[in-house]
C-alpha cells in the first residue's frame, strides 16, 4: 500500500471564514446543500465552510469552482492576507508539520511568507509594489528572506526574471510600463525569488489575452518541471485546470463538493454542480 | 499463471444530473482476467461500454460497482474500484493509457510529448529527446514534425504521437483504445510490431480493436461484449 502520509506538505483542516458577526447557525445554515453563503440568521457571509484539503510535496492542485464560492478567501487565509475565523493548517516543513500555523503570532505568520510561501494574485497591484521597479520587487523579497549583499540581490533578480522571461534590461522601470503578462511574470519572478516549497496561484491567468495566458501557463508548467514546487492553484477555467493539475477540488457555496483526479473530475464529475460546470465549457 | 489484473463485475452507471438524474449503462457486470505479459483484444459493437472498462481501469471514470483487482510491484494487490487518488497517480506510473481520442499537451513540440513521460521519470533532457526520437522514428514520424505542435497533425499521425508516448516508458500495463483505428496498412504493421515487441518484453496489454483481423495478428484472447452487455469468450 502506498503510504497515505508519504511527503505530505500541507494539510488544511476545516478552514472556516466568516465575515460579519457571526452566529452560532452560520456554519449550519449555509454552503453547498443550503445554496448560499449568507447566514439567514445574522447576514454574515460564509466564505469558507470547513475547507480540507491535503496538498504533497512537488503536487499541482487544482481548485475550481464558481466566483464567489471562496477560492480566493481560502488563499488569502493561507498566505494571512485575511484571518481564518477558525480551522487548522499545517506545514510539513514548519515546526514539524505540528503547529497550526493559522494560530501563529504576526512575527511567526510573516517568517512563513519570507520563507515557505509564495503568491500569486490575479490582480498584479495586490502581489507587486508598483512605486518599486521590477527588480526592486524581487530585491524586497529577497531581502526578507535574509540576502545581504547588494550584488547578490542583483544577480538573484537578474537570473529570476531570465527564468521567467522577462527582459533583464527593462529590470529597473517601473511595473506599470508593462503589459499585463509581464506584470505576471515579474509576480511570478517575486513570489519564487526566496524558493518557497509551496505556491499559492490565484486566477493568475484571468483577464489576459489568450495568447499571453498560454505563455504565462508554459511559465507556470516549466517551473513546475524544473523546480518541482508544490502548488495550489486557484482558477475558474477548467482548460487551465486540465493542463496544470493531477488532482482537482471543486468547491460550491464556500464548501468543497467533489475532489478527484483531474481526468476524473472533467469526463466523469459526480456532483451536480461539477457536471454544470463541465457541461457549460464543453 | 499469475494475473495481473483481475475484473469481476464491474459495472459503470453514470448519473446524469443536468437531464434530471437521467441513467446511462456504461458498463455492466464485466468479468475478465489478464494474466502477466497475455493481450486481450476487446471487441464489441459501439457504444457497449468497451471504452468505459478501460477507463475504469485508469479511473479516468469512477466504477459504480465491482473490483479491478491490479497487482503492482510497488503497492501490492489494489483494488483500482476503490483506491484513493494518491495509489492511483501512483499505479498510473506503471501503466500507459491511450485514448480513443487525442488529449494533446498545447504548444509543446511533438519529440517533447513523447520524451515528457522519460523526464518525468528522472530521464535527462537530452536522453529523453533521443529516446523519443528513436519512437517517433519508429513508427514514421519524419524528423521534420519533431519541433512542430501535434495539433495541426493528420489524425494518424496523432495517434502515433500518443502511441509513442505511451510505449515509450515500456509499461508494465498497456491500455489502448483502438490503437491503429486512424493508420494505414503500412503504420498498421509498424503498430502492431511494436506491440508484439513490448508483450514480448513484459508488458500486459487490454488493446480495444474495431478490426477482428488487426487483433488477431497480435492478442492471446478475445473479449467479445455484446450489445445485451453479456460477454463471452
Ligand atoms: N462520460 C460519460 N457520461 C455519460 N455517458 C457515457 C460517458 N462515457 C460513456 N458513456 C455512455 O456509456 C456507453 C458505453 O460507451 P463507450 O464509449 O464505453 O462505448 P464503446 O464500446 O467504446 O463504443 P465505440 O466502439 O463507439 O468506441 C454509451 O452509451 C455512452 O454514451
Ligand atoms: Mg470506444
Ligand atoms: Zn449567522
Amino acid at each position: 500500500m502506498v503510504p497515505e502520509k508519504n511527503n505530505l506538505l500541507l494539510e488544511v483542516k476545516e478552514l472556516v471564514k466568516v465575515y460579519g458577526s457571526q452566529c452560532s447557525y452560520c456554519l449550519k445554515l449555509t454552503g453547498a446543500q443550503a445554496e448560499r453563503q449568507l447566514c439567514p440568521e445574522c447576514g454574515s457571509v460564509v466564505a469558507c465552510n470547513r475547507i480540507s484539503l491535503k496538498l504533497h510535496a512537488g503536487e499541482i492542485l487544482g481548485v475550481v469552482g464558481e466566483s464567489g464560492s471562496g477560492k480566493s478567501t481560502l488563499v488569502r487565509c493561507l498566505y494571512f492576507d485575511e484571518e481564518a475565523t477558525g480551522g487548522e493548517a499545517y506545514l510539513a516543513c514548519y515546526g514539524e508539520g505540528k503547529i497550526n500555523i493559522l494560530q501563529e503570532n504576526a512575527q511567526r505568520k510573516r517568517y512563513l511568507c519570507n520563507y515557505l510561501l509564495g503568491i500569486v494574485y490575479q490582480n498584479p497591484q495586490l502581489g507587486l509594489n508598483f512605486n518599486f521597479s521590477c527588480g526592486g520587487n524581487i530585491a524586497e523579497k529577497l531581502l526578507a528572506a535574509g540576502v545581504r549583499s547588494v550584488d547578490q540581490v542583483r544577480q538573484s533578480a537578474a537570473r529570476l526574471l531570465v527564468k521567467t522571461e522577462v527582459p533583464v534590461e527593462r529590470m529597473d522601470e517601473l511595473p506599470g510600463n508593462f503589459s499585463g503578462g509581464m506584470q505576471q511574470r515579474v509576480q511570478i519572478a517575486k513570489a519564487l525569488a526566496h524558493n518557497p516549497p509551496l505556491l499559492l496561484l490565484d486566477e493568475i491567468t484571468t483577464g489576459l489575452d489568450v495568447s499571453v495566458q498560454a505563455r504565462v501557463l508554459d511559465l507556470i508548467r516549466q517551473l513546475q518541471h524544473q523546480m518541482g514546487i508544490a502548488m495550489l492553484v486557484i482558477s475558474h477555467d477548467l482548460g487551465v485546470i486540465r493542463l496544470l493539475t493531477d488532482r482537482t477540488l471543486v468547491m460550491k457555496n464556500g464548501q468543497v463538493v467533489e475532489s478527484g483526479l483531474t481526468d476524473q473530475i472533467l469526463e466523469d464529475p459526480q456532483h451536480p454542480y461539477t457536471q454544470l460546470l463541465v457541461n457549460s465549457l464543453l | 499463471m499469475e494475473e495481473i489484473i483481475k475484473v469481476e463485475n464491474l459495472c459503470k452507471i453514470f448519473t446524469l444530473h443536468v437531464l434530471r438524474g437521467k441513467m446511462i449503462t456504461g458498463c455492466k457486470n464485466i468479468s475478465f482476467s489478464l494474466p502477466r505479459g497475455a493481450f486481450l483484444g476487446l471487441l464489441g459493437p459501439s457504444g457497449v461500454g468497451k471504452s468505459t472498462i478501460l477507463k475504469c481501469i485508469y479511473r479516468t471514470y469512477l466504477p459504480t460497482s465491482g473490483f479491478i483487482r491490479y497487482l503492482s510491484p510497488s503497492c501490492g494487490e489494489i483494488d483500482l474500484a476503490r483506491a484513493s487518488d494518491y495509489q492511483v497517480l501512483q499505479v498510473r506510473q506503471e501503466m500507459s493509457y491511450v485514448a480513443q481520442f487525442l488529449r494533446i499537451i498545447p504548444r509543446v513540440p511533438a519529440i517533447d510529448i513523447v520524451a515528457e513521460r522519460l523526464w518525468q521519470q528522472g530521464w535527462a533532457v537530452e536522453e529523453g529527446r533521443q529516446q523519443a526520437g528513436e519512437y517517433l522514428t519508429r513508427l514514421g514520424i519524419t524528423r521534420k514534425l519533431w519541433d512542430a505542435y501535434p495539433v495541426t497533425f493528420s489524425g494518424g499521425e496523432q495517434q502515433r504521437i500518443n502511441l509513442a508516448r505511451a510505449l515509450i516508458t515500456r509499461p508494465r500495463l498497456l491500455l489502448l483504445d483502438e490503437p491503429t483505428a486512424s493508420l494505414d496498412a503500412e503504420n498498421k504493421r509498424v503498430v502492431l510490431n511494436l506491440l508484439a515487441e513490448l508483450k514480448s518484453a513484459g508488458t500486459s496489454i487490454i488493446g480495444i480493436f474495431h478490426d477482428l483481423e488487426a487483433a488477431n495478428q497480435v492478442v492471446d484472447n478475445i473479449l467479445v461484449l455484446e450489445s445485451s452487455l453479456d460477454w463471452k469468450k
